[in-house]
């Protein structure tokens, strides 16, 4: 499969070979098209690269991963290990249920830290139970350097374990959690944290919960366990613990970026540390389950990672110490996040195409050797990857949607980055349903498709049946905006275990 | 205070100081004495007050002038402090002068707490009854008399003044008080007053054992489910005895799920007992359930010409002395009551038997030689 992957990159060179003789030996058409062949092929190359990273990810995790995680047999635990639940305004009943479950399955082996930096009244019920746990319970006044502030500051202070776990609040720990873990990082000393995946348990909630457990599942059963064979893996800032030491070399965790946990990561891997995944589902988690909550999730993130973009070159990608592969998998990383503008250019391909504006090439012909292939290659092994991994069709239709139908906040973080405006810091459990109002663009630029689609079969031949083909798939894989921004309903997680009488 | 104590330990340093069977003690107490307010460690309010002190600077002499001036000024004439090490000549012939008693904590460590059954032989049996942290199963056939001792566990507990819950999996919570109500052990009384919660599972939870048994979810989501709403349970209600009857419907025949769910289920300060029925072996219906159990009561009855003969044992009884003598019982309208055995758990008690690992001899439960015992 990695050989398929591997001749994409051909035919892309192919295509955009063509383009370029196109536009600079033959002089075809107009400024307006070679802008649009351009961008078109920039938009290729892009997702060629985001490919063949995910394609050797593939390979790595399906070959090599089963061998770095099977020496988890413990030496020792006790005493060793802290565990960090960082909480900021939550509902109090979440935050008592969940952390309850930390304590129960975490309590015999750990020392509980809650680092509570709620401004509301919250605070009184967490720092009851937290007594009553008796756990340590740091509150901070000002919230500096946010969670990872938070972090840094019981790290500095309070934390005298070894090993730092730190699990979010919205997240519930299984009783082996801890020991399966641990036993890892005392048998690894060059691994700097041992990460397992965020599975979301609530998925029956609603259609957006089950969306977003279906992009867990290519990042956790996929990117990560490839990353952790590589040594690129970066922590996801929950349901991972850290060697303690490793984290005071690099000032423990990075407060200038709103990904502390990336960006961490990125520091302790230019000091020759590395991450290892362990893929067995030890945490159960909950998925945003309203789409103001998702988006506000997806900006952090999205806003976070670009933002992380220039350290990322000048640390990894401009360093000649890595290797072509690690760079190849960072590349892909770093610039995953602006996918929305390489999204719009193939959602603006169709409509564009009725005014005559077309990709530039030597002819018809060698576009199509250079692209279909492509295409179809992509997709074959996107669908291919995630039922060998076991997953179900919904969720190979879910991912292919669920950018699509993101890519307005992708173009509007990358805006807000490069002029550096700033966001309130929200987390995914907040707001509710979002006015439709604010899914105008995807709206808009759906009836176009259709539209332009239509015209398109309407006129006929090959290259616009091509085209056609292409919008009306695009169409199909954004209509789930319309099922995504519902009002959830009650998780069977959430439904009560035991009745007292 | 940086030793950590427990009311337990307490208790005991006071029966063996003063000779008095404490059992109201405070923590952290204020007492406004003549001159200002004086806080105390511990204070004991069983007849004539006694304070309590813990030491634990490095320089006594001051914590323990303190801690005298404080007297004084309270009016409190018996006190005691517990230090976790020698103490100095000074500080000794202080302490003296001021008539302080001295506990060390170092020979308390391994006093071991135990929560008792209020049934005197059994009790005897298990020197003195279950210990809080761990898991227990009382095993027997349908009609044995699993939930008879199961409730008298908790009643037990209910008089000392530790709240118990009982989960039930297989009956409804109205039938169980009916039946229960007619037995004189005392369980109806604290289920009316608080002291003991009765508890159902929901039907939601039977579904989600559905799911996972087909495959469609992962076992240890459900363990983390199950045993997080448990134990929130416990520690938002205060209790400290737990019994699931049967045990049998929250668990799944699979060696790592019942592993996990039982080696899950301990909890600090906390006794659970979960009973199973039999099946796969003599003690359980998988088969496996007494693997991962800190200690076993096994229940057994013969059915006579005269009526019914019912015998218990301790097959097992991890880093605890017990005695594996079998004894017979009834159950009456009284509750549980041992007939036999008492004679052979006296002579036994002197040379304890103390198993440490988690081998289960078979032989033990095998009837025909159970019987053969008895009757020569």
């Amino acid at each position: 499969m990695n050989i398929l992957t591997g001749s994409t990159m051909v035919f892309i060179f192919i295509g955009i070979f063509s383009s370029f003789y196109a536009v600079m030996i033959l002089h075809h058409g107009t400024v307006v098209d070679d802008i649009f062949s351009l961008f078109f092929w920039s938009a290729t190359l892009f997702f060629g690269i985001q490919s063949l990273s995910f394609m050797l990810a593939f390979r790595r995790s399906k070959y090599k991963y089963g061998t770095t995680t099977s020496n988890s047999f413990i030496k020792s635990y006790r005493e060793k290990i802290a565990i960090l639940v960082p909480i900021y305004n939550e509902d109090p009943d979440m935050a008592m249920t969940n952390l309850m479950a930390i304590y129960s399955n975490t309590d015999s082996l750990a020392t509980l830290y809650i680092l509570d930096d709620s401004t509301n009244d919250s605070s009184v019920k967490i720092k009851e139970i937290s007594d009553k746990m008796n756990a340590t319970y740091i509150h901070r006044i000002d919230r500096t350097g946010y969670k990872a502030g938070a972090l840094n500051n019981a790290l500095k202070n309070f934390v005298k374990e070894e090993y730092v776990t730190v699990l979010d609040i919205d997240q519930m720990p299984s009783p082996d959690f801890v020991r399966e873990t641990v036993g890892l990082l005392d048998n690894n000393p060059g691994v700097a944290f041992v990460q397992v995946p965020q599975y979301y348990t609530n998925t029956d909630a609603s259609a957006l919960a089950e969306m977003a457990e279906a992009q867990q599942f290519i990042f956790y059963e996929i990117l990560t366990e490839g990353k952790s064979v590589l040594g690129s893996l970066f922590s996801c800032g929950t349901n991972v613990i850290y060697r303690k030491s490793a984290l005071e070399k690099v000032g423990y965790f990075d407060e200038t970026n709103l990904v502390e946990d990336i960006t961490t990561s990125v520091n302790l891997v230019s000091k020759g540390y590395k991450g290892l995944y362990y893929n067995k589902k030890l945490v159960f988690g909950r998925a945003p389950t309203t789409m103001e909550g998702y988006i506000n999730q997806q900006w952090r993130w999205s806003a976070g990672s670009l933002a992380l973009m220039p350290r990322i070159f000048k640390r990894i990608l401009l360093q000649r110490k890595y290797s072509l592969k690690m760079k190849i998998d960072w590349l892909a990383t770093s610039t995953w996040y602006l996918f929305g503008w390489f999204y719009l250019m193939f959602l603006l391909a169709p409509i564009l195409d009725i005014f005559h504006v077309r990709i530039l090439v030597m002819n018809p012909y060698v576009y199509l050797v250079a692209w279909v292939p492509y295409t179809i290659i992509l997709m074959f092994t996107f669908i291919m990857t995630h039922v060998d991994k076991g997953a179900p069709l919904k969720y190979v239709f879910y991912n292919m949607a669920a950018n699509l139908v993101l890519f307005p906040l992708s173009i509007s973080v990358t805006l807000s980055v490069i002029l550096k405006k700033k966001k309130p810091f929200t987390t995914a459990r907040t707001g509710g349903k979002l006015p439709w109002y604010k899914f105008l663009p995807q709206m808009v630029i759906m009836a176009a498709i259709l539209t332009a689609s239509s015209i398109l079969t309407y006129e006929g031949g090959f290259y616009n049946y091509v085209t056609a083909f292409w919008g009306y798939f695009q169409f199909l894989l954004l209509t789930p905006v319309f099922i995504l921004n519902r009002t959830p309903r009650e998780s069977s997680m959430d439904y009560p275990v035991f009745k007292d009488y | 205070m940086a030793l950590n104590i427990n009311i337990n330990q307490i208790k005991k340093m006071i029966s063996d100081k003063f000779s008095i069977n404490a059992s109201d003690i405070n923590k952290d107490v204020e007492i406004q004495g003549n001159i200002m307010k004086h806080k105390f460690d511990y204070i004991v309010s069983n007849g004539e007050k006694i304070a309590i002190k813990i030491v634990d600077a490095t320089d006594a002499t001051s914590e323990i002038i303190i801690f005298h001036s404080g007297l004084e000024d309270c009016n409190i004439n018996n006190s005691m402090i517990i230090a976790d090490r020698e103490l100095n000549d000074n500080d000794v012939k202080l302490l003296k002068a001021y008539n302080i008693k001295v506990a060390d904590y170092r020979s308390y460590l391994n006093f071991d707490v135990k929560y008792g059954f209020g049934i005197k032989d059994l009790d005897m049996a298990l020197y003195n009854g279950l210990r809080p942290g761990f898991v227990y199963l009382i095993s027997g056939k349908s009609g044995a008399g699993k939930t008879t001792l199961s409730s008298t566990f908790l009643s037990e507990g209910a008089k000392n003044g530790q709240k118990g819950m009982m989960i039930l999996t297989d009956t409804f919570p109205e039938e169980y008080i009916n039946n229960i109500k007619t037995m004189d052990i005392g369980f109806y009384e604290n289920y009316k007053n608080g002291m003991i919660d009765v508890i159902e599972i929901s039907d939601q939870i039977r579904s989600m054992k559905i799911d996972v048994l087909n495959q469609k979810t992962d076992f240890r989501k459900f363990i983390t489910k199950i045993v997080s709403e448990l134990k929130k349970f416990i520690m938002s209600k205060e209790i400290k005895r737990v019994v699931i009857d049967p045990v049998t419907l929250l668990l799944m025949p699979s060696d790592d799920y019942i592993n996990l769910f039982i080696n899950s289920l301990g909890m600090k300060d906390v006794t659970t007992v979960i009973t199973s029925s039999l099946r796969a072996s003599d003690f359980s219906v998988f088969g496996v359930e007494e693997n991962y159990v800190t200690g076993i009561i096994k229940l057994e009855y013969k059915l006579t010409d005269t009526g019914i003969e019912r015998t218990m044992r301790i097959p097992k009884m991890r880093g605890s002395p017990f005695n594996s003598v079998p004894m017979k019982f009834n159950i009456t309208s009284g509750g549980i009551e041992i007939i036999s055995g008492n004679l052979n758990v006296n002579k036994d008690l002197s040379k304890p038997n103390l198993y440490e690992n988690n081998t289960v001899n078979h032989n033990l439960v095998d009837n025909n030689s159970l019987f053969k015992e008895f009757k020569g």
